[in-house]
């Protein structure tokens, strides 16, 4: 689920795009470096002559339909002659591994187009080898490799519903037909009847970031210049002198705008700690000090007290 | 001078509580998925990586590929011990000791550990085939992504 703040009254015109997925299938089509590598087998008796067996076969294009169905597809009408390639695939698995025919074959114009493979038959983390082959030559063959993880196509998301929470925000919720649900990334983007484009992801994630944090930032300086006001008084203006006589009738804390516990902590403490100190008696003289203390005791601790003086 | 009463210590005490209760509630509901946090950083930091590849060091490295079930973890750690250096050509250095420095950090727990008395039975890393760095690198994403599927299935 997703909340934004959205004007109430504008049309708003969804889309939701998978993060780097879609239907278009110029997106995933297959590259040479990532996706797919491609070799081809052929032969030829006679070096620079023109022959079957050294036509290239069409590239096969796989692509993985949310995970439940795989069509292996290739371009049957670039053959010079119309012919029914026949389509091997495997999964290749600690430097070896088992080819076996297509078993369910795609037809376009009564000829092999295509090979529609099963969920069970669909291992997206290993290697998937396919193998293109003329079976009138044996030697003209194409050996592609995918990493069918990165051809899936999810179906498109589900049941979006617009909930409005207040005047101004909108909550968006929506269900995945995908097995894994945490696989999936989406992207939001809206639009107004104002506005020419579909607002643009990172100003959006921008906006979300920056504003709250800027504001708490903006609320925590201003907490700390308040704190730092407090503690420096105004000083007052001369002009606003009478005011003090007549309209705060000498209440010198109320006209100057000091709190009187600020006022109070700016009064001067004079109390100090006195404690006084007794001699040590010389060795060998036996005498009391007051209270009848023992003679034994070389030093007397006085207690210390505070004298505070009256302002 | 006497200091002023607690009331400034009192707000800041309750800023700093809820700051610290914020703070711990997005800890630990983030516990539970360090792992899938660190497998998407470091898919992002080899993403980052491949647009550096014509400065890294064009030597051949073990890459893993096809590993066997329960192999995952020790091919990973294959990956992590691999000599990938920048080719200090191009001005990139920084970046990218930066970025291999991060990929060599050790993995969080994952519930797909409990399987380690398979590791015994793994291949060792100089058994895989060595590939020079943009393969590496292609190998090392494709593991990462198996990785984490195992990790939610």
């Amino acid at each position: 689920m997703l909340k934004l703040s959205l004007p109430l009254r504008s049309f708003f015109l969804l889309q939701l795009p998978l993060l780097g997925v879609g239907l278009n299938s110029t997106v995933l089509k297959p590259s040479g470096n990532e996706d797919s590598t491609a070799v081809s087998f052929s032969t030829s008796e006679t070096p620079g002559s023109l022959n079957i067996s050294t036509l290239p076969l069409p590239e096969v294009q796989c692509f993985v339909f949310n995970g439940e169905y795989m069509n292996c597809t290739w371009n049957s009408s670039s053959e010079p002659q119309p012919t029914n390639l026949t389509l091997r695939y495997g999964y290749k698995n600690s430097d070896n591994y088992k080819v076996q025919e297509c078993g369910h074959y795609l037809f376009s114009k009564e000829l092999t187009s295509g090979c529609w493979l099963q969920e069970n038959e669909i291992r997206l983390y290993e290697t998937f080898v396919v193998r293109l082959q003329d079976p009138r030559e044996p030697r003209r063959q194409m050996e592609q490799k995918l990493k069918l993880q990165n051809l899936v196509i999810p179906w498109a998301p589900e049941n979006l519903t617009l909930r409005n929470l207040s005047e101004s925000q909108l909550e968006l919720s929506w269900k995945n037909r995908y097995a894994l649900d945490r696989c999936l990334q989406h992207l939001v983007q809206y639009r107004s009847d104002w506005d020419s484009s579909w607002t643009n992801p990172w100003l959006f994630i921008t906006k979300a970031v920056l504003i709250p944090v800027g504001s708490m930032g903006l609320i925590i300086s201003l907490f700390f210049v308040y704190c730092w006001l407090e503690r420096m008084p105004r000083i007052p203006t001369l002009k606003n002198l009478e005011d003090l006589v007549t309209e705060y009738h000498g209440n010198f804390s109320a006209w100057s705008g000091v709190s009187k516990g600020l006022a109070e902590s700016l009064q001067p403490d004079y109390s100090e700690r006195l404690c006084h100190v007794s001699e040590i008696p010389p060795k060998g003289e036996a005498q009391e000090g007051p209270g009848g203390s023992s003679c034994n005791q070389p030093y007397r601790a006085s207690p210390c007290y505070t004298l505070k003086s009256k302002t | 001078m006497r200091s002023s009463p607690g009331n400034m210590e009192r707000i800041a005490i309750c800023l700093m509580v809820i700051f610290l209760g914020t703070m711990a509630h997005k800890s630990s509901s983030q516990r539970q998925d360090r792992f899938m946090i660190r497998m998407s950083q470091l898919i992002d930091i080899v993403d980052r990586l491949k647009n550096y590849v014509n400065d890294l060091d064009p030597a051949i490295l073990p890459a893993p590929e096809d590993v066997k079930e329960h192999c995952e973890h020790s091919a990973f750690a294959c990956f992590q011990e691999a000599k990938l250096k920048s080719a200090n050509t191009g001005g990139n250095e920084k970046i990218i000791s930066i970025l291999i420095k991060q990929l060599k950090r050790k993995l969080p727990p994952s519930n797909t550990d409990k399987r380690k008395k398979h590791r015994q039975t793994c291949h060792s890393c100089d058994s895989y085939e060595k590939k020079p760095p943009r393969e590496f690198l292609e190998r090392m994403k494709s593991l990462l992504q198996k990785m984490i599927h195992q990790h939610l299935s």
